[in-house]
């Protein structure tokens, strides 16, 4: 008995439980960036996770701006990356703010939505801040039809001068 | 007793200007001018279109040498409209220019002063009539080129959106070509 609880306690100390304490967060961040063959914009958020407690392979959640999703996580541990898609045409340009969770937070997050009550008091243990420039969707006027219109207005040029000369 | 066939330098010069006759200089130049615009939609089609240079040959060189002669056509016709109408318009300043340049000679008669007016009405008109030929036409079958290509043939096949465009376009502007003045 006494052997299983300094197993579970040196299991604690090496993992630091699953409760990141002063959590930093480094991230990069990648969008779609041309959206003229595809329908939905996907964003990828790759972090890495530093705990002042030194805890590692904590299961993640995160809230984002198409709803809550689990972060994958590397086999090493401190590697994470959410990833989520979003609308093509609602899908609008600027900071995208993503907020972390534990264990204890998400089930949190979860309570506080199936009584009603506002997300916000829920404390994350981290933010993300991920930057989308816009999607292109292609131009605002096709080529060809700046070519039927530049082409008619040389014809009309041509058609007047020839009507000036046959008068 | 047989009548003389030799005309005047003046009967000449008016031979030329109503005849529908062009120099082998003329000729050529819309010859080249007719094939060079004919080839420039091949490019269209390829990039645009996706259409392969090598295996579509056979069709661009068939489509490109009806082309070529049909706006060879328009551009001998157009030429021969606008001349009529341009030496109307030129004859005035044209007139004025030569006498200026033949007031110094007071020993030109007035049969050479007339010589030498309906000469150079002739060069400018004809010139000014090539010059304006090659670009009216020009401009109507490229805007029939495009509008064919993008819009009315545009759910066709590549290969006969390039044939129906091609020769819609070099057909109409050659039969446009052959209305008379109004």
């Amino acid at each position: 008995m006494k052997v299983l609880a300094l197993f579970a306690l040196l299991l604690v100390g090496v993992h630091g439980g699953s409760v990141c304490e002063n959590a930093a967060v480094e991230a990069t961040g990648f969008t779609t960036l041309d959206a003229t063959i595809v329908s939905k914009v996907a964003y990828v958020s790759e972090f890495t996770l530093t705990c002042s407690n030194s805890a590692k392979d904590i299961s993640l959640y995160a809230e984002t701006s198409s709803g809550i999703a689990s972060v994958a996580r590397s086999l090493d541990g401190i590697k994470y990356q959410v990833s989520w898609l979003s609308d093509g045409a609602s899908a609008s340009s600027g900071e995208q703010d993503i907020k972390l969770f534990d264990e204890q937070g998400y089930s949190a997050l979860k309570k506080a939505q199936r009584s009603g009550e506002s997300t916000a008091s829920v404390q994350p243990i981290a933010r993300i801040s991920m930057y989308h420039p816009g999607t292109y969707r292609g131009p605002w006027v096709q080529s060809e039809t700046i070519a039927v219109l530049a082409s008619l207005a040389i014809f009309y040029y041509a058609f007047k001068q020839k009507s000036l000369i046959t008068e | 007793m047989g009548k003389s066939t030799k005309f005047t330098k003046e009967e000449e010069l008016l031979l030329e200007d109503f005849s529908r006759n062009i120099s082998k200089k003329t000729s050529l130049m819309f010859y080249l001018n007719a094939f060079f615009v004919s080839a420039v939609p091949i490019w269209l089609y390829i990039r645009i279109h996706m259409m392969e240079l090598i295996s579509s040959s056979p069709l661009f060189v068939v489509v490109t040498g009806a082309s070529t002669y049909l706006l060879a056509f328009a551009y001998k016709n157009s030429k021969f409209v606008l001349k009529h109408k341009v030496a109307q318009k030129v004859e005035e300043s044209v007139t004025k220019a030569v006498l200026k340049q033949l007031g110094d000679k007071k020993k030109a008669g007035k049969s050479e002063k007339d010589e030498r007016v309906l000469w150079k009405k002739n060069e400018v008109a004809d010139s000014e009539a090539t010059t304006f030929a090659l670009f009216y036409n020009n401009a109507m079958f490229l805007m029939l080129v495009v509008v064919g290509s993008c819009l009315m043939f545009r759910s066709f096949s590549p290969f006969y959106n390039y044939f129906f465009s091609i020769m819609v376009a070099a057909g109409v502007t050659a039969l446009l070509s052959t209305s008379g003045s109004k």
